[in-house]
């Protein structure tokens, strides 16, 4: 998503990484350079924050565990893995092809859902 | 005696003139008693969140090995790898503070009773093991939170330490309700 920025040089590379990052840490859905819906969930806490995002089929969804502990993303009704074990600092990148209602795979209390209105 | 009585000791040694909250239910009410009688310093605090820690992953490794149920043994691999992640933080952090952990009536409790308890679970195996080690982590998992919200929270003289142990609680909390769902599955 930065290929657009590098021809104005590094320094507005760094620039862009680093709005990028302030923005994806103030806001949980933003549309990048292409167009695309991005929904960061943020992990911490054992919590998913936000638990709810309503979502568009397309949409990309970014899980980023910021516990010190691992994590997962698993269907919450049959347990089947939708990402594998995020240990701490990790992301995970997924695309909305459907409603999820999910939890973490090793922590049962913890719960979210993707919901396409 | 029940593992709930038994852990309802925890409290009272540390903190006098008490309310105890697993015996009375007065959860709310217990960080002021506990503010009040102030009487762990950050040290004693270090060696708390540390022999806490470690006696889970303890009780998990002998879960591990004797569990044959798969939700049993998945709580149990949670259990040593979560509290073995907060554990290098306290130490972490502690180490970076300077304090020198110093063990205290709370901490040697903790040990003599975790002792019994794997005493208790050597001996049995099947369900009877399930279940008493299940059992006993819905009351230890209580009994922690119960003691780091009453009363390591409230004495706790440094910011960071202070920071750390609002942070612990989050994992304490969902191991009690991963361990409670398990515990009624068993039932
Ligand atoms: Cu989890």
């Amino acid at each position: 998503m930065f290929i657009h920025v590098k021809k104005y040089g590094s320094i507005v590379k760094v620039s862009a990484v680093c709005l990028t990052m302030l923005l994806t840490s103030l806001v949980a859905t933003f549309v990048d350079a292409g167009g695309q819906t991005q929904h960061l969930v943020t992990i911490t806490g054992f919590k998913f924050v936000p638990a709810v995002l309503n979502v568009e089929r397309g949409d990309t969804i970014v899980w980023v565990n910021h516990d010190i502990v691992p994590h997962s993303i698993v269907v919450r009704s049959s347990k089947e893995a939708v990402s594998p074990v995020m240990e701490s600092g990790d992301t995970f990148t997924y695309v909305v092809g459907s409603s999820l209602v999910y939890a973490c795979g090793l922590h049962p209390s913890m719960k979210g859902k993707l919901a396409i209105p | 005696m029940s593992v709930a009585t038994q852990y309802s000791k925890v409290g009272s040694v540390a903190v006098l003139a008490l309310c105890v909250f697993i015996t009375t239910g007065c959860t709310e009410k217990a960080p002021m008693a506990a503010a009040e009688s102030n009487v762990l310093t950050d040290a004693n605090i270090a060696a708390i969140v540390v022999g806490a820690n470690n006696i889970d992953i303890s009780a998990g490794n002998i879960a591990l090995k004797r569990s044959k149920n798969a939700q049993v043994r998945d709580f149990a691999q949670r259990m040593v790898t979560d509290h073995k992640a907060v554990l290098n933080s306290a130490v972490k952090l502690v180490t970076k503070l300077g304090v020198t952990p110093v063990n205290n009536d709370l901490v040697a409790t903790l040990a003599k009773q975790s002792q019994e308890h794997e005493k208790n679970l050597r001996s049995l195996s099947g369900k009877a093991f399930d279940k008493s080690y299940i059992d006993h982590e819905v009351a230890y998992h209580e009994a922690v939170i119960g003691v780091i919200e009453g009363q390591l929270i409230p004495s706790a003289q440094n910011a960071e330490l202070k920071a750390l142990l609002v942070s612990v609680l989050p994992a304490f909390r969902a191991h009690l309700e991963h361990c409670q769902m398990i515990q009624k599955a068993l039932s």
